[in-house]
């Protein structure tokens, strides 16, 4: 199992929970749920790096948490996404974009073409 | 949510994350099963994605930005719980760290304000003290009129004042009492930068001879006497059956002279004195001008004085002049050697506490490998490991440096009120209190060699491989700690050894001055001191009628053996040098005279002292005022003047200035005595008939048939009886005189005993230590040992030997080290010679004892396991 996921870029996990919760309140599970789903099993969020993450997200204000009933009825801790982390959210997807687009035009070259 | 609130609101917070986790836990085990996995292996999957939960918490706590905090808090309630786990330990380590501490602290506060401040004068730096050297005796004092003219001629000083003590006599409620005062010359409180509380100083006139009757009051008297009255000023104080006007009353922080003053007078110079030279009277202070210094004064001094000199050659010369410091002036080198030794004594002590801590802290280190190892294991990292040490180390040393801050301010208190005399008179003690910087000095050193000796086995530990410390799971410690605890324990021992030889002899040295007096019997006597200063004893007979109705009197008391008077008693202070000239050498032309103590008796003095008589006669009724001058001479001075052959019948005469005076014939020769406690030799004493010599004081000796005390009340009414008006002064029997005198020796005797004993004690914790270490480690040796049917003596005598080896490795460098530093203080050593054999025999013999009964309890502990137990304790 361990071989097969794809690691995340340092700073990237809290860029796809703020992702996440943009949608809709969510709890811990489901996010990483979520993540898998959407990335076809490639991301596989690990709880040791999950909840710190959701905890530093929550303590910086970018999210903020409720406890209420989840949809079998016990109790769970739901993240949304604040004001600020939809400021935050924004800015973070234009860097990814950037960086995105630079790397993938670094890759684009042909070997021989950047000499 | 701040994170004060946060951290206030731990448990709650924990709480919620732990619900928060289990969820996500019972989730993935929920979504594993419906995957069509067993309970059980979804159980067993979940867990295994989950990893450490408490890992998981930490790192949320760390996100959250309080963890340091936490894990502080947590740190510190580790370091808290070992406090019941291992109380033993603790209390120990705490214990030994406060002695060191408080002991430290207090002796520092003392010698930093009697080397640095011992009285409270501003600019005290700019203060000095101008006398002339005066041969054989410590007063450093200035006749009058050389005084005057240093005053007039000096340019480095700003001012220079003079004073004298004046004692004198007030009228109490139960007849006259004592009482100390100063004559001090115009400039005295200007040059001291003091200001009266109340009132003012003297005006220039009132220093004019018929216009001093004039006082100003000490804080202590004002409260004393007139009870803080407001309206003091203008009320008079009647000394000597004169009335003197309160003009002034100086605050209570003004102490100068130290001793024992309780007003000051102004000095009122007659021509008469003004122009004595020969007769040293006045203590002199200056006021060094700004920009000059000491060196700057000295030297001028010294031209002036040489100048002074040329000027008076027969009353100056060959007399020195010395410009002191007035810091140098109170406290002499001896009083500063011997706080320099307390002071050394105390670090000794403090690094004998240091050396145990950290072995204490060693020992445990060994025992803990176990415990740090699971810690390990689970996931602690190397830097949260050694935190987690050092917090309680840290916590430790806190916790001894409170412990020693009780300590210090009890051990100051106590230094405070049982200052002796001597002390008192170099030092303002009342101002002692504990030295804030000391403290923290000394703090710094406990939480540094806590911090210190935590640290070497917080690496030594982390350093340790894991799977040896949970598998042999013993109190194994590695090599090189072990070596560091034979070296602590030995150099403690070396240590030890060195402070209890010094402590033995100080000791041993006080009680031998103390207790044995060669050639007289201080026992049973009772001594007071009389002086006729009144005016109705201005002549020589009156006071001779005194002293007889006086001897009568007192003779006549049941209890009473016999009685005498003498100008000094033995350990009473007293001086009296006089150069001499025997007619050995009347026709040798020396500038060098021999000198001697002159002192003059009554007929009885030798029989009531029990001094025996080698010689000769005593004195009796031939030798009245008229007849041919007669002395006795102490054996010394004998020995000193004509070889000790054929004494009686030699002659000798006083050497003075300006007459010529009569030969004295010698008729006997008394056993030496000796007179002060801090007499190095015997004294040369001229012993005079009183009725030849008068005196205007006398100290009487009384000796009594039964316990010298009872006798106090009935000789003072016997003194009444004879003058109702005469006071009767320093009350005492001999055994308290020579007490007294020894104040300042007892006290640095005592003080060097109780550091001697804290350091035999912290040796034997830190032996008792190192061996019970040693025995658990060897636990699975001494089981096999046993299970093979050792002798349980032969494996006690095993574990024993180790600490009876340290013990008789440091004794031995010990010995040897305290015999040189005892040579090299031979000059602190009174009573006692440095080479004293019961001392250096005693200490090693009492180490052995203490050592051996500190290695005794661990190997008896050792041979009482179960050789089972021990064989399956790995």
């Amino acid at each position: 199992m361990a071989n097969t996921k794809t690691d995340l870029l340092q700073g990237t996990l809290d860029l796809l929970i703020l992702k996440v919760t943009a949608l809709e309140p969510i709890h811990g599970y489901a996010i990483a749920q979520r993540i898998q789903q959407i990335s076809r099993n490639a991301l596989q969020v690990q709880q040791g790096s999950l909840y710190p993450a959701l905890h530093r997200l929550e303590n910086r204000g970018f999210v903020a948490a409720e406890w209420h009933e989840s949809e079998t009825g016990r109790d769970a801790k739901f993240y949304r996404l604040t004001a600020k982390g939809r400021r935050q959210l924004k800015s973070e997807c234009d860097n990814w974009a950037r960086l995105s687009e630079a790397i993938g035009l670094i890759l684009q070259v042909a070997d021989g073409e950047a000499l | 949510m701040n994170w004060w609130s946060r951290l206030w609101r731990k448990a709650e917070l924990e709480e919620r994350l732990d619900a928060e986790l289990r969820f996500h836990f019972d989730y993935q085990v929920r979504d594993n099963i419906q995957s069509g996995m067993s309970e059980e292996e979804a159980r067993r999957r979940a867990r295994l994605e989950f990893g450490s939960i408490d890992v998981i918490k930490e790192q949320c706590g760390e996100a959250s930005g309080t963890l340091w905090v936490e894990s502080t808090l947590r740190d510190l309630y580790y370091g808290l719980r070992l406090f019941y786990k291992d109380l033993g330990f603790a209390a120990v380590a705490v214990l030994t760290m406060a002695l060191g501490i408080g002991a430290n602290t207090a002796i520092f506060s003392f010698a930093k304000l009697l080397l640095n401040k011992p009285v409270s004068l501003p600019q005290l730096d700019r203060l000095m003290s101008v006398s002339v050297v005066t041969h054989g005796s410590d007063e450093r004092l200035l006749a009058p009129a050389n005084y005057i003219d240093l005053r007039v001629r000096t340019k480095s000083l700003e001012s220079i004042a003079a004073y004298e003590e004046w004692a004198t006599s007030v009228q109490g409620q139960n007849g006259p009492e004592d009482i100390h005062g100063v004559r001090v010359s115009e400039e005295f409180f200007a040059t001291l930068a003091a200001e009266p509380a109340q009132g003012r100083i003297f005006l220039d006139e009132e220093h004019q001879p018929g216009h001093q009757q004039v006082v100003i009051l000490s804080y202590g008297v004002w409260q004393s006497e007139f009870g803080g009255d407001s309206h003091v000023l203008g009320r008079t104080l009647r000394l000597d059956g004169e009335n003197y006007e309160i003009v002034g009353v100086m605050p209570a922080t003004f102490q100068f002279p130290l001793w024992g003053q309780q007003f000051w007078a102004p000095l009122a110079l007659k021509s008469a004195e003004k122009s004595e030279r020969a007769k040293e009277t006045l203590a002199t202070v200056g006021r060094l001008k700004d920009g000059a210094t000491l060196e700057a004064a000295r030297a001028e001094m010294e031209t002036l004085w040489t100048q002074l000199q040329r000027q008076y050659p027969s009353a100056n010369r060959e007399r020195e002049l010395s410009v002191v410091s007035l810091r140098a002036q109170l406290v002499d080198g001896d009083s500063r050697a011997f706080v320099i030794l307390l002071l050394f004594v105390a670090g000794f002590v403090l690094l004998i506490a240091c050396v145990n801590v950290a072995n204490l802290q060693l020992s445990r280190a060994g025992s803990r490998r176990r415990e740090i190892a699971i810690r390990v294991a689970l996931g602690a990292t190397r830097i949260r490991l050694i935190r987690q040490l050092l917090t309680e180390s840290v916590v430790l040393a806190i916790m001894g440096g409170a412990v020693g801050l009780l300590l210090a301010v009890w051990g100051v208190s106590v230094l405070r009120t049982n200052m002796p005399e001597q002390v008192r008179r170099i030092c303002d003690t009342t101002s002692l209190r504990v030295d804030v910087q000391a403290f923290i000095f000394m703090l710094f050193v406990a939480v540094a060699s806590g911090v210190l000796s935590g640290l070497a086995p917080a690496l030594q530990l982390s350093r340790a491989d894991l799977r040896d410390g949970l598998e042999t799971g013993g109190g194994r410690i590695v090599g090189g700690g072990k070596r560091l605890q034979n070296i602590f324990v030995i150099s403690e021992v070396i240590l030890s050894v060195v402070l209890l030889i010094g402590a033995g002899l100080m000791v041993k040295g006080f009680s031998a001055l103390a207790n044995h007096n060669p050639g007289w019997e201080p026992q049973n006597l009772v001594a007071f001191h009389v002086n006729l200063s009144s005016s109705q004893y201005a002549a020589p007979r009156q006071r001779t009628a005194f002293y007889e109705k006086a001897i009568d009197r007192i003779n006549s008391l049941p209890a009473v053996q016999g009685v005498a008077a003498a100008s000094g008693v033995p350990y009473s202070f007293y001086e009296n040098e006089v150069e001499v000239i025997s007619d050995a050498q009347a026709e040798v032309r020396s500038r060098q005279f021999p000198t001697a103590m002159q002192d003059s008796i009554t007929s009885d003095y030798f029989r009531v002292m029990n001094i025996p008589l080698l010689q000769g006669r005593y004195f009796d009724q031939r030798d009245g005022d008229g007849a041919p001058a007669v002395a006795i001479v102490s054996e010394s001075m004998a020995r000193r003047l004509w070889w000790g052959r054929d004494v009686v019948g030699r002659k000798v005469k006083l050497l003075e200035r300006d007459a010529d005076p009569e030969w004295i014939t010698v008729v006997g020769v008394a056993a030496d005595i000796r007179h002060e406690v801090y007499d190095r030799t015997f004294r040369s004493v001229l012993y005079r008939p009183l009725e030849q010599a008068p005196d205007e004081a006398m100290d009487f000796i009384v000796r009594s048939s039964g316990e010298p005390k009872q006798l106090f009340a009935v000789v003072h009414s016997a003194i009444s009886e004879v003058d109702r008006n005469q006071p009767v002064t320093h009350m005492q029997t001999m055994s308290q005189k020579i007490r007294e005198q020894a104040s300042a020796l007892h006290m640095v005797a005592t003080l060097m005993g109780l550091f001697g004993l804290a350091a035999i004690f912290l040796s034997a914790i830190g032996i008792y230590g190192v061996i019970t270490h040693s025995v658990t480690e060897r636990k699975r040796e001494i089981g096999i040992r046993m299970a093979l049917g050792a002798q349980k003596a032969k494996v006690v005598k095993m574990v024993m030997r180790e600490g009876v080896l340290f013990t008789a490795m440091g004794g031995a460098i010990g010995i040897g080290l305290g015999w040189f530093l005892a040579r090299l203080l031979s000059s602190l050593l009174y009573g006692v010679q440095a080479w004293d054999l019961a001392v250096y025999a005693g200490v090693p013999a009492l180490l052995l004892l203490v050592s051996t009964g500190a290695t005794a309890m661990p190997a008896m502990r050792a041979v009482r396991v179960d050789p089972v137990m021990a064989l399956r304790y790995e």
